[in-house]
């Protein structure tokens, strides 16, 4: 006879098996956890990473560290083949980059980001929600964002092509707070609380908030400014493979990833966070990152100000 | 896709082909144990976690303690209880649910997944209310369909504990599920409460 175990085993049964994304993820974390191990016969006669870095520090100053550093971490020239140190490295790569990420939403860090939108994008805003890009149908012309996050909460600032600010969006990010958002085309503003996500697919590191890279655009990664998450792990999805180099972004040496569409992303050799990240192919979007200390000027870009003789408006 | 059966499933796992065997025949399963308890997005980060660290730890995987699977399924529990308020959460929603079904046709009656849907938010409550330890032997007995003695090696307890929390977690469950009646498979009605989120268990 059934019983209750019966009742249990078919109690989200519906739920599939893993997707591509999944076996990826999974294989990129084995990568990693097997790149960490040393080789046999390596251990003694190659210094780890950190202490070459300190030695070489010492000895030469920062600016050959930096370099020693890109030594060290940077492979020779790519080798085709799945199983390739060059895959192994290029999994370790984006697994250094995600624990930096994440690292960053959990220590006191204030994320800044400046979004260069292709010509003739335009901004929505909405309750619990911002797209952005040239599809987008908004009376908002905007060629330039400003981000400030932190902990959770965050800001975006939109210009018009010539520089006049557009509007200001202010969100906490997460359900229960609140969202604020200033229209200087028109003088108004409107302020809504932060819906709770809909339904158990609502991503659960994230609460609603302004979102960019949405809408099917064609980006190796997933930026959520709502939750300060951007999130690499497209590029083995898409193309199976990245592909590190080193360039210099506005006189920062930075470790270059390219993944699928042409997409490219710079990182901090010293502490793998992003400093540039180009999207979207023949339409790009580049977004440059700083991340900083949380000190009150830095934090002073995350509070919108209501602008005297602006008129409250419903939100839409 | 992957799933292929390979011959090592239960092999050994330190080297490379063996571990290779390994994840690709134990994955599928352990994911989807993943998924149904913590959903879909977390799971895929504890479903790879759960490989990452096997792989660190497979020269300390003994087949003489217990079987791969059950190894495997020790780490992944592990993962999932440090999750416990996603786990909640999860079964708050379930429980919450309004069933979409009734069981007016007769030949519908017979078919488990319909009950098991119309059940949900019982099953979701019931299972809201065990104790970690409770939930832990009763999804891997129920889901995992690992044995007594896989669960005892997974959860490193001895096997007569693991009987008496399955039993007590068992009766927890059929007296959530109240009127329902399993010789005919039929209940007076849903009568469904929502579950405790964030109910905290020793």
């Amino acid at each position: 006879m059934p019983d209750e175990i019966d009742l249990l085993r078919a109690f989200r049964e519906e739920i599939p098996g893993p997707s591509t994304g999944a076996w990826t993820r999974a294989r990129a974390a084995i990568d990693a956890a097997r790149s960490q191990e040393d080789p046999p016969g390596i251990k003694n006669a190659q210094p780890r990473g950190g202490r070459r870095l300190l030695a070489v520090a010492v000895a030469a100053g920062v600016a050959a560290a930096v370099g020693a550093l890109l030594a060290v971490l940077l492979p020779g020239p790519p080798t085709a083949g799945p199983g390739s140190e060059q895959q192994i490295q290029d999994a370790a790569y984006v697994t250094r980059v995600e624990r930096a990420l994440a690292s960053s939403r959990r220590d006191d860090v204030v994320e800044y980001a400046r979004t260069v939108l292709p010509p003739g994008s335009r901004v929505q805003l909405q309750k619990g929600d911002m797209s952005s890009g040239p599809g987008v149908s908004s009376p908002l012309n905007v060629a330039v964002t400003i981000t400030w996050s932190y902990q959770g909460a965050s800001t975006t600032y939109g210009f018009a092509p010539g520089g006049r600010r557009v509007f200001a969006a202010e969100t906490t990010g997460a359900a229960g707070g609140r969202e604020l958002a200033v229209l200087d085309g028109d003088r108004t503003w409107w302020r809504a609380a932060t819906p709770a996500p809909a339904g158990r697919q609502a991503p659960q590191t994230c609460g609603p908030g302004i979102r960019i890279g949405a809408g099917g655009w064609p980006a190796f990664i997933r930026y959520e400014l709502g939750c300060g998450e951007l999130q690499v792990r497209h590029p083995l999805e898409d193309a199976g493979t990245v592909k590190p180099g080193r360039q210099r972004v506005d006189g920062v040496a930075t470790v270059e990833l390219t993944g699928g569409n042409g997409s490219m992303l710079w990182v901090s050799p010293a502490t793998y966070l992003p400093v540039r990240v180009i999207v979207g192919g023949r339409q790009p979007t580049q977004i440059d990152f700083r991340w900083l200390a949380p000190t009150r000027a830095n934090l002073a870009g995350l509070s919108v100000p209501v602008p005297a003789g602006y008129r409250q408006v419903p939100p839409p | 896709m992957e799933g292929m059966r390979p011959t090592a499933g239960e092999g050994p796992i330190v080297d490379p082909a063996g571990f290779e065997a390994a994840f690709r025949w134990h994955f599928p399963p352990v994911y989807r144990f993943l998924a149904r308890r913590v959903g879909p997005a977390l799971a895929e980060d504890l479903a790879a976690e759960t490989f990452a660290i096997a792989y660190r730890r497979r020269a300390s995987f003994q087949p003489g303690r217990g079987s791969l699977r059950s190894w495997l399924y020790g780490i992944a529990n592990n993962l999932a209880r440090s999750h416990w308020r996603a786990e909640q959460h999860l079964l708050a929603l379930d429980a919450r649910l309004l069933p979409e079904t009734d069981l007016t046709d007769e030949s519908a009656a017979a078919d488990q997944r319909l009950i098991a849907a119309l059940l949900a938010p019982r099953l979701a409550t019931a299972l809201g209310h065990l104790t970690r330890d409770q939930r832990d032997v009763l999804l891997l007995h129920a889901w995992a369909e690992l044995s007594h003695d896989e669960i005892a090696a997974a959860l490193g307890i001895a096997p007569g504990t693991v009987r008496s929390r399955l039993s007590r977690a068992r009766a927890a469950l059929r007296e959530q599920l109240g009127d329902f009646d399993f010789d005919l498979w039929t209940f007076d009605g849903p009568a469904v409460g929502p579950a405790h989120e964030g109910r905290s268990h020793a």
